[in-house]
């Protein structure tokens, strides 16, 4: 039986509006993609490929120049008030209050969100308890640790019994550890709940994670599919092959063996397929390569595959 | 509703959890009253042997204090903006209206709590305060401060920074106070003053706080002055309140 969809997105497109000093940019290009209830789906991109503009539609935080976008029953554009009500959304910057108590904090959203008051006393003891934030109840959310906030945060957004949850770059700025606590919680969240979950983030391992993938760069979605899949897309195996002269090399492997290689940074890399085998490369090129590498192809691999460039150097940028 | 109370209770509970706020709120127009007041006093006097400029001047400090008031309270909307309150505020199903009105009252109360702290210093100004002119004075507080409330919102939805509101606060605000009747009678004045005085629509919301502290509410009611004043601050005070909600509206990103 196919699954429910639950966010459907049909050629979303979005123009930030030009400047004086700026020509109008296009964000996002005729983006469409279906969601099915309970999955996890990343978004996975660099800087300025459109992913904080989706996800800010998704947030109802932004109006789409074009397209349309259904979450449940709710058109969200036209009817933005009625789609908040099935959102819990986790900013990459922290949307609490740092002057006031974690138990305030929640009150204050509960309420924002209509949570009748005799409910919410029970709600936020139970949402206390699940998030393990119990001794934490009174402490003003400025005293907090870095990850102990992001439970908050986490808690906050989950107050409502939302039927998705939106993480935007959810562990940027945590160490190793709390980042992943923090994904143990929502592991264990959802073995529990039904709850589908969209993330934005540019950490390959987090994607990883993730039930399917959706590679953005640029504004356009180049493939949505489980990161198993994207990853057989590139191949059983990369060859990475880092040496002088590797123009030529590229050209020499394109015209006596066929194989397609794209220099990414200062490496050659190139899916090997079954019938050439690693010594009969190194024999025809011997002396030319200083450094060898085979690996199973990772997102990154996928990444550079569908762009020709690492996810990871163009974040410096 | 639910909104509503909830974001004017958490400017409320910011306010009283910051003390300093509190003292320096009401420290400053205090010195301000008796500096100012003991030192004009003399040249004051050669104009107007009525009443001396300590009194005079004890209505302009109050509508100061509501300037103030509403500055403070407005330009944590930029903080909250940066500090990232303000996008869990707006993805909330709530009506842009409510978050609107929960910052602007929340505002308009705290200059309220403020202002009723320095009725206190009355006596001192030669003003008796009877509960009916106490009552008509805090109506009269609430309606100036939410149109100085809605005004500084409105300069703090539009501008990015806290540098940026405060260029604006010495150009535009504090200006519209020293040009409303606040420090000197508009009678006295230049003659382009007086002109500049009345396109003032803060002058209005003045002349209305003045007359309540001096007259009777009998006679008040029966001031022509004194009506068309709260006339026009009443129109102001709307202009502000729904130009708030509107630029909200306009610009939901913030």
């Amino acid at each position: 039986m196919a699954s429910q969809v639950i966010i459907g997105i049909s050629k979303l497109s979005h123009t930030y509006p030009g400047t004086r000093k700026s020509p109008p940019k296009e964000a996002l290009k005729k983006i469409s993609l279906d969601i099915n209830a309970g999955e996890m789906v990343a978004f996975l991109g660099p800087n300025g490929s459109g992913k904080s503009t989706l996800l800010s539609i998704l947030t109802t935080s932004l109006r789409p120049t074009c397209g349309s976008v259904r979450i449940g029953d709710f058109d969200l554009v036209r009817n933005p008030h009625a789609a908040r009500r099935n959102l819990g959304v986790v900013f990459q910057n922290p949307a609490l209050d740092a002057k006031m108590k974690v138990s305030e904090n929640l009150k204050a959203s509960g309420l924002l969100y209509g949570i009748p008051r005799k409910q919410l006393k029970h709600r936020i003891e139970s949402i206390l308890r699940e998030m393990d934030l119990c001794e934490w109840r009174d402490a003003a959310v400025e005293t907090l640790s870095g990850g102990l906030a992001r439970r908050v945060e986490l808690a906050k957004a989950l107050l409502p019994l939302p039927r998705l949850l939106i993480l935007d770059e959810p562990t940027s700025g945590l160490d190793p550890v709390a980042r992943q606590e923090f994904w143990g919680t929502i592991e264990s969240l959802r073995s529990r709940n039904s709850l589908t979950v969209l993330v934005s983030t540019h950490l390959l391992d987090e994607a990883e994670g993730c039930d399917r993938v959706a590679i953005l760069d640029r504004g356009n979605l180049l493939a949505f599919d489980r990161p198993g899949r994207l990853q057989c897309q590139v191949g059983s195996e990369v060859l990475s092959i880092e040496g002088d002269d590797l123009e030529n090399l590229r050209d020499e492997l394109r015209e006596f063996l066929h194989l397609e290689g794209q220099l990414v940074d200062s490496a050659l890399r190139l899916t090997l397929p079954d019938s050439i085998s690693l010594d009969e490369l190194r024999k025809r090129f011997k002396n030319r390569f200083k450094k060898l590498t085979l690996s199973h192809p990772s997102l990154d691999d996928v990444f550079v595959h569908f762009t020709g460039k690492h996810l990871s150097s163009e974040e410096q940028f | 509703m639910n909104g509503v109370v909830v974001l004017c209770q958490r400017e409320l509970v910011r306010f009283l959890r910051q003390p300093t706020r509190l003292v320096g709120s009401l420290a400053q127009p205090l010195l301000f009253w008796l500096f100012m007041g003991s030192g004009f006093s003399f040249s004051f006097n050669a104009f107007s042997t009525e009443i001396t400029y300590l009194q005079y001047f004890y209505p302009g400090i109050v509508l100061m204090l509501l300037l103030f008031a509403a500055i403070f309270s407005t330009i944590t909307l930029i903080e909250d903006r940066t500090a990232g309150f303000l996008q869990g505020v707006l993805v909330a199903p709530i009506s842009r209206l409510s978050m609107v009105l929960g910052k602007l009252l929340g505002g308009t109360f705290i200059a309220l709590i403020q202002a009723c702290i320095f009725l206190f210093f009355a006596p001192f100004a030669g003003i008796e305060l009877a509960l009916g002119r106490a009552i008509n004075l805090l109506f009269l507080f609430f309606l100036v401060g939410l149109g100085f409330t809605g005004l500084g919102f409105i300069i703090a939805w539009v501008v990015d920074s806290t540098a940026g509101y405060h260029a604006i606060m010495s150009v535009v605000l504090i200006p519209l106070w020293l040009l409303s009747g606040a420090l000197f009678p508009p009678e006295d004045s230049a003659a382009w003053l007086h002109w500049v005085i009345a396109f003032n629509p803060v002058s209005y919301g003045m002349t209305a706080i003045r007359y309540a502290f001096y007259e009777p509410l009998s006679s008040l009611a029966v001031n022509p002055d004194f009506l068309f004043a709260l006339l026009i601050a009443l129109i102001w005070t709307t202009c502000t309140t729904v130009g708030s909600v509107l630029i909200v509206s306009r610009r939901p990103g913030g």
